[in-house]
């Protein structure tokens, strides 16, 4: 019943995050094709134009009629044609940039979570000594750091004033993406400025996360018990105290993960990395609608699957959650 | 209940006088106050926070140079006792920019602090107060606009919207961030239904509106004042993160534009760090002052967080000996 009750609530929550995304440009004053046509200037090809008519929607027809229209298209899997790449179809951009994206955020948020995680757990251990007073103002400076700036500082002196790394791209102008371990390397090396940046101003969420966790559970009293049969302090540290402190910073993590998938929209427009990210701020420069649409689309749902899968599991895991939902 | 509630207070006559030297307590708002000031980190933020308050209203009189005067004065000019901060690639003075970009951001992170806690407040403790349908679709709303993935709705919204001005960003942070808020009170709310001091304040003829305002409101204020601080710290962040990307008028200066004309006008690969260092820097000591400020009114209102009195030895261990038998 559970399961069922959190599938409905799923498919409504992506029928909202569809209907939102046709609504929203509807609903705005003016509308996306008259911004374009101001914008050209005459330089887009009428025909194209006639196109982009047609997707947008700019007939008569009523609004109902355009919705249909809308969500036929969806289930035909067409996201349309983007503007600035034109004809390319927005599908085959985003699946082109979804590798960079998914590579570039999903490795920084596992790095993130496993540094913060661990110094948030020698931090509640050690509380109130040294290094927990050393490392909660440091991470929670580094949190502070807008990480579009940090990103432009690191990218100003490690890359452009004593040049150790690229300043753009995900690789070397000029190589086609292959699977050999030359292309491989290049790729992690174009990629080391803004994962560190990325790395730098999140672990300190994930640090401050755990720490409070564990606060809770050190005061335990089967942690008392664990350190009185005299286990070694890293044992009960590890085993006892953080194993039980972990969950809810697992759970975060799984979002996380999941919304790694929705990139770094100002991290890589500054190194310009082809990503999610920067393929939607590249639309919302470039006013390209479509790309937009679709991009804003394949994220939402991504993520109301990951929150969707987070609660199953969680109901898996602990199965008073289940139960709970089903009495109330 | 083994004591009786004691007999009114003896008539002042027969009760010797009270000692002139004891005052009456300093009222209660006052000494919280006073104890959140007692936290080091809390001092710290109010300190930076102030500084930047400060800057923002006596801009016109901190300004070095006339702001409407744009692009008269040589370009790229380093930091010198003409122009504090160097000047811009299109020849203005960063000072003057950054003084009066103080004020826009500021004032800015202050607009939308307000909506989004109003929202929040007035949302999260009438649904969570009143229970019932109400609080159903309320609470579906909250979830909905929680699992929707946020920076890109935001750059979605604010990008359809034509020639969006300081107000229209407002608008689109502030109406955009409250559901995470309006959780936690809810939550909170949620607990305070059934406490004795609001049902006998409904027992006492209060209706439910005036229970809410005169009882479950100031009970949560800790909370509604840390949603302020973090609203500011997001409306800060989200207007820098909107105009980085070029998103609203480009006249009004702020940090976020600041940052955006650097990046445009090459600040980077020209070594201009003047440009970019001052807005970006500005934006992280303010939010990491919020940071600060929210930390120290943890500490104050969480007993958790509360670190241990020190408290005679022979006490502590008696104190420590009944926590056990009650399972702490």
């Amino acid at each position: 019943m559970y399961y069922i009750k959190k599938l409905g609530n799923f498919i409504l929550l992506v029928w909202v995050a569809i209907t939102l995304n046709f609504l929203l440009p509807h609903l705005m004053p003016g509308n996306p094709m008259e911004a374009l046509v101001a914008k050209s200037q005459g330089k887009i090809d009428p025909v194209v134009m006639h196109a982009l008519a047609l997707q947008f929607g700019i007939n008569n027809k009523p609004l109902w009629q355009k919705y249909i229209d809308y969500m036929t298209q969806l289930l035909h899997g067409n996201l349309g044609v983007s503007i600035t790449y034109y004809p390319v179809h927005v599908s085959t951009i985003i699946g082109q940039s979804l590798p960079w994206t998914i590579i570039l955020v999903g490795v920084t948020t596992v790095l993130a979570f496993l540094i913060g995680t661990l110094i948030g757990i020698v931090a509640a251990w050690r509380r109130n000594k040294l290094f927990d007073s050393l490392m909660g103002p440091l991470w929670m400076f580094m949190g502070s750091v807008p990480q579009f700036w940090l990103a432009l500082l690191l990218l100003y002196y490690f890359g452009f004033q004593l040049g150790w790394f690229p300043q753009m791209h995900s690789y070397s102008a000029g190589d086609a993406p292959s699977f050999t371990w030359r292309f491989l390397g290049d790729a992690v090396w174009h990629s080391i400025l803004p994962g560190f940046a990325l790395l730098i101003t999140t672990i300190g969420g994930w640090m401050l996360a755990m720490r409070n966790n564990m606060i809770q559970v050190v005061s335990d009293d089967f942690v008392a018990f664990a350190k009185a049969r005299g286990l070694r302090p890293w044992t009960v540290m590890m085993s006892y105290a953080a194993r039980n402190a972990v969950l809810p910073s697992v759970t975060q993590f799984a979002i996380a993960l999941g919304y790694a998938v929705g990139g770094q929209i100002l991290i890589e427009e500054i190194f310009s990395y082809p990503g999610i990210g920067y393929q939607l701020s590249q639309a919302v420069i470039s006013q390209d609608y479509p790309l937009m649409q679709g991009i804003f689309l394949i994220i939402a749902v991504v993520m109301l699957f990951v929150n969707f899968a987070v609660d199953i599991l969680y109901a898996r895991m602990d199965p008073r959650v289940g139960t709970e939902e089903a009495s109330a | 209940m083994s004591d009786q509630p004691q007999a009114p207070v003896q008539p002042a006559a027969s009760q010797p006088a009270l000692p002139q030297k004891i005052r009456r307590p300093r009222p209660q708002w006052l000494q919280t106050l006073a104890r959140v000031f007692r936290e080091p980190k809390a001092l710290i933020g109010f300190i930076i926070l102030a500084l930047f308050i400060l800057i923002a209203i006596f801009a016109p009189l901190l300004a070095t140079h006339d702001p409407m005067q744009e692009g008269a004065l040589p370009p790229l000019q380093p930091p010198s006792k003409q122009f504090l901060f160097g000047t811009t690639g299109y020849g203005d003075d960063v000072f003057t920019q950054w003084v009066y970009a103080t004020r826009t951001s500021l004032s800015i992170g202050f607009q939308v602090a307000v909506i989004a806690t109003a929202l929040s407040v007035i949302l999260g403790v009438y649904s969570g107060f009143k229970g019932g349908k109400v609080d159903a679709v309320v609470n579906w709303v909250t979830q909905v606009m929680l699992v929707l993935p946020g920076y890109p709705l935001i750059i979605m919204i604010s990008s359809y919207i034509p020639n969006a001005g300081s107000e229209a960003i407002v608008w689109v942070l502030g109406l955009t961030s409250w559901p995470g808020a309006a959780r936690m009170k809810r939550a909170q709310a949620m607990t305070y239904r059934t406490r004795d001091f609001v049902l006998a304040a409904k027992l006492g003829g209060f209706s439910d509106f005036r229970n809410m305002l005169a009882e479950v409101f100031p009970n949560m204020m800790s909370l509604v004042f840390n949603t302020f601080i973090s609203m500011i710290s997001w409306g800060i962040f989200g207007e820098a993160f909107l105009r980085f990307l070029g998103i609203g008028s480009t006249h009004t200066p702020s940090w976020g534009n600041m940052l955006n004309q650097a990046q445009n006008g090459n600040a980077l690969m020209q070594g201009a760090w003047w440009w970019f260092i001052p807005p970006g820097l500005s934006i992280t000591l303010v939010i990491l002052s919020l940071t600060l400020i929210n930390y120290g009114i943890d500490e104050v209102s969480n007993p958790r967080l509360q670190k241990p009195l020190k408290l005679p030895k022979a006490l502590r261990r008696k104190l420590q000996a009944a926590a056990g038998e009650e399972g702490m």
